[in-house]
């Protein structure tokens, strides 16, 4: 469980904005929510980097630890949650352990989080112009100024009458067209890193395909890295240049994004990609993954996915693997190499 | 109204969206206003038709009731004279009709008692309520507001804790409890009588009558306080999960602004529901609370009129009373559509 | 992506639900705080009060001895005297009897109306739910007190008649609890499911949507009771209760009033029995409704 292999990863994914100083390097992140005094673990040790300017994606079912790993780097975690240790360091920042002044001035300036349900994400009592200035008015600045902020800033997440939006309520709007806002509001700080948690779930798959392609043009226009959280490796193939794999709050496998499709390393990933409809065989069964992800909380000894391995072998019952690098750029959590399994 | 507060729902419904435009949006507050000023007026209707039946049911009438033993004097033909004066003996309809009528008019009869007309002696008596359940309820909402914002920022905490007592017993405590302890206190710690001297109204003598009023309002506003405090803690809590409370968050706001500004204003609308509800209450404390601090309001008026079987009014009091109560639900439609965007449209 | 494959969810049944918490409600009570703070207080009010109908009590309620009058708390007088000399104690115990009567009658009369006409609104629906409800939200334009007032003052005093009056102010919020619970039971589709195999309506209400309602009743029934705790206290304290020498504990408050500078006793000690009941039976009622509705959010 090195960050070199993942950031040997992230540099030898062909990013060229990579060569920098990386926007976000988490390192041994625990995570443990607190019932009656007893502290239980439920995100164990990740380690992950964004590189400046990278396109990551975060895959896993729910209950894996993606939301909350990035819930952690906004400084958004709150009790019972709480990180527990390890560090996450923002551009240098570090984060664990900084007081909510300093988190506040790294939050939506430094760093900013798009989120999943976008019916929900605006306050329905406030106008639309008022709730992207706000993050702006908050970091300290020109009232005239951020309101052309706010003005270009909706133009740019493609509202042809930005002035009309402004005044609008978020009731008034669609899904979409919120979600939209939110990614305007993101953006208005100037982000080095955007976490996008799931944005396009909740929305039309017409929809999904739009805000998926506007955030992938925003990322290429301002050169920000994103982290885009989802279970859905459709999106991931299209938006990612590298990928994380989640499971029961580890993770298990990370590589750029052609190669893990092209050779996954860890069954888990195999599994996921053989229940794609896009990569079944024409004629083929779609396959499920037999049985349910463990509770994060208590995980089997050993690998975490033993139980629903076609490919464990003794070893994986009693000892955990920890990630290690692959041939091709990336690092699995896996005792048994493709090249043995059944 | 622990009980109430719990069987009634917290916020209306937001309407489902509809298209916008100006001219849709006048119209459709057109029709609000019409639809409810019909409601309010039904329900005064429907008021006074109550009323007026259990008041008839009241032993005993008018004229025995104000003469006393003088009445047996009377001759049969006076008798049926004051008879024919006051309505009585005509049957029930009809003299619903005469009153109904006389309400529509402005009249709402005479007193058996003093003589006064009804609308006289509730133009006196109105002003001293009005003035006592306003002061109530702004105590009442500050009171409650503050310790239930306070409460919920910390949950588990000391200000929690205290909110929670100070909810606990401002709804267990009966006002009179805390009325007749008042009056003990300030008459025999501190020999203060703020009701010794005849009641002074607002523009004649403003200091007297904020000495003669602030303590009945404080044992009012006190229970309003304990509700509203519940709710607004509750509220506070259940929006603070809301998810535009973490994107709030997420911007770089500090926390005090977040539940200053997007927790509290969305807390407003299951606040002012109760705060409605509260009102009503408020209406009813009067009575116990004018008794006590011998205020000369609309509820002194009604317990009197009642006691000495004034039926016109007992019922001119009880439907003003009822007329403030619709008037408080019309108002708080207004306020929902102050404070929702979504009501608005 | 369906990744995981979950077991099906059994439809909820709040009948099966019920039934099977039914013996863990009193231990789930007694593990709140609130729960167990207003059992005690309720518990231990009750006792005192009905020990007295047995002849637990130092004096009689009405026995006077004039040359004790107004005499503080004591070995002989607990509560100390009033100005007849009679035995606060005592009278207390009494009080509590008396109020604990009222209240209780009060709210059977408006648990049985309500709920009628609550679970009639909700299973029939059309015109007798709109009249109904209708009736109901006019008796809530009438402050409650009021409405309670005039009818004890039509009525004259009494205990079935204070009763009465306060029972019919509270019973609009009973039709209002059940109709609720009662229209979405009668809309679950193991409901709906009982009406296609024919089963009677009477079986249809008694099996399922009386059990669906018995949790919302438990919590109303309980503030209930501290309602009209306070309301029957509200109305002796103006005189409009049980008359004198009855040892209603809101008439006793308005006494002692008039001698609070002289003789605390008489003012506190009844005041606190009115307070330890009201608050005894909220806090049941706030720990019931925890227990039945933990999504009510609250705490």
């Amino acid at each position: 469980m090195t960050d070199l292999g993942v950031s040997s990863a992230a540099g030898s994914g062909g990013d060229p904005a990579a060569a920098g100083e990386p926007a976000l390097v988490v390192s041994d992140l625990t995570i443990g929510i607190r019932r009656k005094r007893v502290t239980t673990p439920i995100v164990h040790g990740v380690d992950l980097v964004v590189g400046a300017g990278e396109r990551l994606g975060i895959v896993g079912e729910s209950g894996s630890g993606k939301s909350l790993t990035m819930l952690a780097v906004m400084g958004l975690l709150s009790p019972p949650l709480e990180v527990l240790s390890g560090s996450i360091r923002l551009g240098g920042r570090e984060l664990v352990g900084a007081s909510e002044d300093e988190l506040r001035a790294v939050r939506g300036s430094e760093v900013a989080m798009i989120y999943q349900d976008p019916m929900t994400s605006l306050d329905p009592m406030f106008r639309i112009g008022d709730q992207v200035a706000e993050g702006p008015l908050a970091h300290g600045g020109g009232r005239h100024d951020i309101a052309a902020r706010v003005h270009s800033g909706l133009s740019e997440v493609g509202f042809a009458d930005p002035d009309r939006v402004r005044r609008q309520y978020p009731h008034e709007l669609s899904g979409g067209m919120r979600q939209r806002v939110m990614i305007a509001s993101a953006l208005i700080g100037a982000p080095r890193l955007l976490i996008a948690d799931e944005p396009t779930t909740a929305l039309d798959v017409t929809i999904q395909r739009q805000i998926l392609r506007l955030v992938a043009r925003l990322q290429r226009e301002h050169g920000m890295a994103v982290a885009w959280i989802t279970h859905d490796l459709g999106v991931v193939a299209q938006f990612a240049e590298r990928v994380a794999v989640m499971y029961a709050g580890r993770i298990v496998e990370t590589a750029p994004t052609r190669r893990l499709f092209a050779a996954p390393q860890h069954p888990y990933t195999a599994a996921l990609l053989h229940s794609l409809p896009t990569t079944a065989q024409a004629g083929g069964r779609l396959t499920q993954i037999p049985g349910s992800p463990p509770d994060a909380a208590a995980p089997p000894a050993g690998c975490p996915f033993h139980p629903r391995c076609p490919q464990g072998i003794d070893r994986c019952r009693v000892e955990r693997p920890s990630l290690q690098p692959r041939p091709g750029g990336g690092s699995a959590a896996c005792w048994v190499p493709p090249e043995e399994w059944t | 109204m622990s009980a109430l507060e719990s069987s009634l729902p917290q916020a209306p419904a937001p309407p489902p969206a509809q298209t916008r435009g100006a001219r849709r949006r006048g119209r459709g507050l057109a029709r609000w206003t019409t639809v409810t000023l019909l409601r309010g007026v039904g329900t005064l209707i429907g008021v006074a038709i109550v009323i007026f039946i259990v008041l008839r049911l009241l032993p005993g009438n008018q004229i025995t009731a104000s003469l006393g033993v003088s009445a047996g004097l009377l001759t049969p033909a006076q008798h049926r004279a004051l008879n024919h004066f006051y309505g009585i003996g005509q049957p029930l309809p009809t003299q619903f009709w005469h009153w109904a009528d006389g309400i529509l008019h402005g009249n709402l009869g005479l007193s058996t008692q003093s003589g006064r007309t009804v609308t006289s002696l509730i133009g006196t008596a109105l002003p001293v309520t009005l003035e006592l359940a306003i002061l109530s309820m702004i105590i009442g909402l500050i009171l409650g507001i503050a310790s239930g914002v306070a409460a919920a920022a910390a949950p588990g905490r000391f200000g929690d804790w205290s909110g929670q007592t100070f909810a606990l017993f401002g709804l267990g405590i009966p006002n009179f409890v805390i009325g007749a302890a008042l009056v003990a206190i300030l008459s025999n710690v501190f020999h203060y009588f703020p009701s010794s001297k005849s009641y002074a109204g607002l523009f004649s003598d403003p200091w007297l009558n904020f000495q003669q009023l602030i303590f009945p309002a404080l044992t009012l506003g006190i229970g309003v306080g304990a509700a509203v405090m519940r709710t607004t803690r509750g509220a506070m809590l259940d929006v603070s999960r809301l998810a535009f409370v973490r994107s709030a968050r997420g911007k770089g706001l500090a926390r005090r602004v977040v539940i200053g500004r997007h927790v509290l204003r969305n807390a407003l609308i299951p606040i002012t529901t109760m705060s409605g509800i509260q009102f009503g209450y408020l209406l009813g404390g009067t009575v116990i609370v004018e008794q006590i601090f011998v205020l000369p309001g609309l509820g002194r008026l009604l317990i009197t009129s009642v006691q000495e079987h004034d039926y016109a009014v007992a019922q001119g009091a009880t439907l003003v009373f009822a007329a403030g109560f619709v008037l408080v639900n019309i108002l708080t439609d207004v306020i929902y559509m102050l404070i929702d965007p979504r009501v608005r449209t | 992506m369906s990744v995981s494959v979950g077991t099906p969810q059994p439809a909820f049944d709040p009948v099966a639900s019920a039934q099977s918490s039914r013996r863990s409600i009193a231990r789930r009570l007694w593990a709140r705080g609130n729960g167990r703070a207003g059992l005690i207080i309720v518990v231990v009010m009750v006792l005192l009060g009905l020990v007295s109908l047995i002849g637990v009590q130092p004096h009689g309620p009405n026995d006077q001895d004039v040359y004790h009058a107004l005499k503080g708390p004591s070995g002989t007088h607990l509560f100390g005297t009033d100005s007849y000399g009679r035995d606060v104690f005592s009278r207390v115990q009494h009080g509590i009897v008396l109020s604990l009567e009222i209240s209780v009658i009060a709210v059977a009369i408006c648990t049985v109306i309500g709920t009628l006409a609550g679970v009639a609104a909700g299973y029939l629906g059309g015109v007798v739910s709109a009249v109904l409800m209708g009736s109901a939200d006019l008796l809530f334009a009438v402050p409650s007190i009021l409405l309670a007032l005039a009818i004890v003052t039509a009525l004259g005093p009494g205990t079935l008649d204070s009763a009465l009056a306060i029972g019919i102010g509270y019973a609009p919020i009973f039709a209002r609890v059940v109709r609720g619970p009662v229209l979405s039971v009668r809309e679950a589709d193991y409901v709906k499911a009982g009406a296609v195999l024919g089963f009677s309506r009477r079986r249809v209400l008694f099996r399922h949507i009386l059990p669906a309602v018995s949790g919302v009743l438990a919590v109303q029934i309980t503030l209930a009771l501290g309602w009209a705790i306070l309301t029957e206290a509200s109305l002796s304290f103006l005189g409009l209760g049980p008359p004198p020498p009855a040892s209603s504990l809101g008439l006793m408050v308005s006494e002692g009033t008039n001698f609070a500078r002289t003789a605390w006793w008489n003012l506190a000690f009844p005041a606190a029995a009115i307070v330890a009941l009201i608050i005894g039976f909220n806090l049941l009622g706030d720990a019931l409704r925890d227990v039945f509705d933990p999504t009510s959010g609250r705490d």
